[in-house]
């Protein structure tokens, strides 16, 4: 019998780098993984909450944010920030239990959730 | 650092090799310093300014931010916005796979031209977006002057 560990191989979320297609920017985002979860944070700022799309297909999460049309008035005299809307798509491991996703978005910070399924959890053995 | 490590027994070639890569590339194409991701850095916000006739206005993306971690100091014809985002304890936790988010102070001065009416100013913060209103002073908003017959 093996006991299988947790390795950075295995892990539940693996994210697929993908060049600007020129219509989406890729924002930055946070991965960390706990016993229970996977948790990515992505950074959209100027999103409102009613602007993330979160999408699973097949066993890809693909995270869309639409910056609010605020209508900014006015001639620009220098812009650093991004004109795009986001997305990032990431590909997610067998770890992961899709039915079982949760999000909140505060402040332009969209924090998702994914839980692992049980098999994937480490359970420790005690010795009699 | 090499780009393909040498493998540890049991350890699958094509996964480690292809991740190894990938963060060689991620940390040449990307920031420096990733290796230390809470440290003391300090990072700059990206900023527009944008003029009306009435005022200047300045956007600053600073998303997962709390305003009351948000400090704006006016001094003269300058607007600094500068702040500290800390690392949250829940994620001490856990094991990082990826950190790309900026952490630690930051600090953005922008010159307006001709500077600004620094009583009124004023700021609100939405979305992760920080704005800050720079009314113009009387003498900075332009006036059109008659020509007048002789």
């Amino acid at each position: 019998m093996t006991t299988q560990t947790m390795t950075p191989e295995r892990t539940a979320a693996r994210s697929v780098t993908q060049q600007t297609n020129g219509q989406y920017i890729l924002p930055r985002v946070n991965i960390y993984e706990t016993n229970e979860d996977v948790s990515i944070e992505a950074e959209l700022p100027g999103v409102p909450k009613s602007g993330v799309d979160i999408e699973v297909k097949d066993r890809e999460l693909i995270v869309t944010g639409k910056r609010a049309q605020n209508g900014e008035t006015g001639s620009l005299r220098f812009r650093e920030r991004p004109v795009a809307n986001y997305r990032r798509t990431f590909t997610l491991g067998r770890a992961v239990d899709t039915d079982k996703i949760d999000a909140t978005m505060e402040n332009g910070l969209l924090k998702i959730r994914l839980h692992k399924a049980d098999e994937a959890k480490t359970r420790k053995i005690a010795i009699n | 650092m090499a780009l393909i490590r040498r493998l540890n027994s049991g350890e699958v070639a094509p996964w480690s090799a292809l991740r190894d890569m990938e963060t060689y590339f991620n940390r040449f194409l990307g920031d420096i310093g990733n290796d230390f991701p809470f440290g003391d850095r300090t990072w700059t916000p990206a900023v527009d300014l944008r003029e009306t006739e009435d005022e200047y206005i300045v956007h600053a993306d600073l998303p997962g931010m709390k305003k009351e971690d948000i400090d704006i100091e006016v001094v003269e014809d300058v607007v600094t916005i500068k702040g500290e985002r800390k690392q949250e304890s829940e994620q001490k936790s856990g094991n990082f796979h990826r950190v790309e988010r900026n952490y630690g102070s930051f600090l953005r001065a922008v010159e307006i031209p001709g500077g600004f009416a620094a009583d009124n100013v004023t700021a609100t913060f939405d979305n992760g977006v920080l704005e800050v209103k720079l009314p113009k002073r009387d003498e900075q908003k332009p006036r059109s002057i008659k020509v007048q017959a002789n």
